[in-house]
């Protein structure tokens, strides 16, 4: 008996050394399929999760609330943070490049840009998250109320109420 | 930016992308996460954007804040006012810092949507001066940031609580002349020493002294001076300027650093003989900081660490000491309490004189801490983790720097490497064959020296 639940744990162990290579199917709503290994599946710590919980792995992970567009964009992430672990700091600082391009890319269309900081959210991609929040807080930065406002199409509706107190707090700070 | 587009029509707006307004739709925890990364200031700023952002700074994880530097003093103007005048008051002077910092961590908590604040990640905060009525208000943050973290997101910590440059020796490209201590008066020299001391007299107007400052807050509270005149005795004296510093003055030195004498150009002689030194507040880190589970990242520029005897702090991982003024050993016992330590920079300690660093460590920094005379690094963790090494301060001795242990004897892993050497050009072949040797420590599979 107790052999075989060591033996169990040997297998569950060689299990834990073989994922790296073990293939996650992922699903947009649109029902597209994508296979990512699980080193870049477990990016997200949603997806982690629920890996670590012994979810159905093989049957794939169905993301009701990811595009395909977006969730390519999101494995493309992935995919480059996941799969290989940076040692060397050339291989950091490529990394980081990629990161600068790959948030360049997404900063040039705003709306996709929103798409993939809510996948990443959703996703619970920490890196991914920081690198697209920081780029809209770099947009933001620097800039008055009103022309934030120009710059996101935000509609302004504070009563005057509001402006009171807004002001009676700033008073104070 | 299109300013001249209308906002009821954002829709194809360059920034706003299709379909109106999409930021504003985007989760509290994402516009949080967005404002995290602005100052603080600007990120409750935000309250005035729309109803959406009324209370989107409640979702803030980081708060980072800056105190201004001082107006420059406009000494044309104070020309024209008698001595002991000046022109007229702001009537309504910006509150004290300190104050702004406690503000805006309670902004955290305002009514916002009925949730919770969450987890503090990072607070970030760097005063142009301190002073000890700012003490308790400083303990406050301390402790507010230690109980607000969250172990399972860690947290970041960074104090700078005086501004200062990192180093009073100024680059210079010439040759040491008759390197004698003091005569930095004397513009006995050619014209490049006439040019230097008339930039040293510009530059040291630059902002408020903190004897100023002092003064200044000594005429807000009239009680306790919060700087004193002790007798110049050298084990009295924090920052204690050690002789080398004084003589890189003919050519080498920039101003003063600000701290220890609040008038003109003073000969180390002249110094010496006023018989008192100047000594700057400084802030003692409340002991509960040692055993803060969550504490990731901790930074604490001119502080005192008086570290307890019980140091626990698990999750440590970067450690940045800005001239803290406590003993060497001090120091060593704060960096040998953190078993998870992968990044050390010690900046400016002057009073650290030995470091033993703990395996483990990924990134070693020293910046002119001129006092150090050997650091001993224990690569003895297999792998070998040590990778990055940055140092900068005068020409190291053979024996500054020993990399122990490990399989593979001295080269390690260091595969970057970064020495700077401030102060005069070396030029001496003897100072020469000291670089060279310390160099090749790294020499084995560094890719760049």
């Amino acid at each position: 008996m107790a052999s075989g639940s060591g033996a169990a744990a040997a297998a569950a162990d060689a299990e834990e050394k073989e994922s790296g290579s073990r293939m996650i199917t992922l699903t947009s709503n649109e029902g597209k399929a994508f296979v990512v290994t699980e080193a870049s599946a477990r990016q997200s710590a949603t997806i982690r999760s629920m890996v670590d919980d012994g979810g159905c792995v093989d049957k794939g992970f169905p993301l009701p609330n990811v595009d395909s567009k977006t969730l390519a964009r999101v494995i493309q992430y992935s995919d480059e943070h996941g799969n290989k672990e940076p040692h060397t700091v050339d291989e950091r600082a490529a990394l980081a490049k990629f990161d600068r391009d790959f948030i360049a890319e997404l900063d040039a269309d705003k709306a996709f840009l929103y798409d993939v900081t809510m996948a990443a959210n959703y996703l619970h991609i920490q890196g991914l998250l920081a690198l697209t929040t920081q780029c809209v807080a770099d947009t933001i930065k620097g800039k008055t109320p009103e022309e934030i406002r120009t710059a996101f199409g935000i509609e302004y509706d504070l009563t005057a109420q509001d402006e009171k107190e807004i002001k009676e707090e700033d008073t104070h700070a | 930016m299109d300013l001249d587009q209308p906002q009821t029509m954002p829709v194809s707006a360059g920034g706003g992308g299709g379909g109106g307004d999409r930021l504003s739709k985007l989760s509290d925890g994402v516009l949080g996460h967005i404002l995290s990364f602005l100052p603080a200031k600007e990120a409750a700023r935000a309250a005035v954007l729309s109803s959406r952002w009324r209370h989107t700074f409640g979702a803030v994880h980081t708060v980072s804040l800056v105190e201004p530097d001082p107006p420059v003093v406009d000494h044309d103007e104070l020309a024209g006012y008698s001595p002991g005048w000046g022109p007229p008051r702001d009537p309504n002077p910006p509150p004290p810092f300190t104050n702004v910092v406690i503000a805006a961590l309670l902004a955290r908590h305002r009514r916002w949507r009925g949730g919770a604040a969450p987890p503090l990640r990072a607070l970030r905060v760097s005063t142009v001066g301190y002073c000890r009525r700012d003490a308790s208000l400083v303990d406050q943050w301390i402790a507010y940031a230690v109980n607000q973290a969250d172990p399972a997101v860690g947290l970041d910590l960074d104090l700078r609580l005086r501004r200062e440059p990192l180093c009073d020796k100024a680059y210079s490209l010439r040759r040491r002349r008759g390197a004698s201590a003091d005569h930095a008066d004397q513009d006995t020299d050619d014209d490049d020493d006439d040019e230097d001391a008339s930039r040293k007299r510009r530059r040291r107007w630059r902002s408020r002294s903190p004897v100023e400052y002092a003064s200044i807050e000594d005429a807000n509270l009239g009680l306790s001076p919060p700087y004193m005149y002790i007798p110049r005795s050298p084990s009295l004296s924090p920052p204690p300027p050690p002789p080398p510093r004084r003589s890189c003055s003919p050519q080498g030195c920039d101003e003063d650093d600000d701290d220890d004498d609040d008038e003109d150009v003073i000969s180390s002689d002249e110094k010496s003989t006023r018989g008192y030194d100047y000594t700057p507040a400084v802030h003692a880190v409340p002991s509960g900081l040692f055993s803060c589970a969550a504490l990731r990242s901790l930074s604490l520029g001119h502080c005192l660490l008086a570290p307890p005897a019980a140091i626990a702090l698990p999750s440590l991982e970067t450690l940045l000491l800005a001239r803290v003024s406590d003993a060497g050993s001090d120091v060593q016992c704060l960096i040998s309490g953190c078993p998870r330590l992968a990044d050390l920079t010690l900046e400016a300690c002057a009073t650290v004189t030995a470091l033993t660093t703990v395996a483990g460590l990924r990134r070693l920094a020293l910046r002119c801490c001129h006092a150090l005379r050997a650091v001993a690094v224990d690569a003895s963790s297999e792998p070998p983790r040590l990778q990055a090494f940055e140092y900068r301060g005068s020409v190291p001795d053979d024996t500054f720097l020993t990399i122990h242990g490990g399989a593979s004897s001295p080269p390690t892993t260091v595969s970057y490497c970064m020495i700077d050497i401030c102060g005069e050009e070396v030029t001496s072949s003897s100072e020469f064959a000291k670089l060279r040797a310390f160099l090749r420590l790294f020499a084995g599979n560094a890719s760049s020296g």
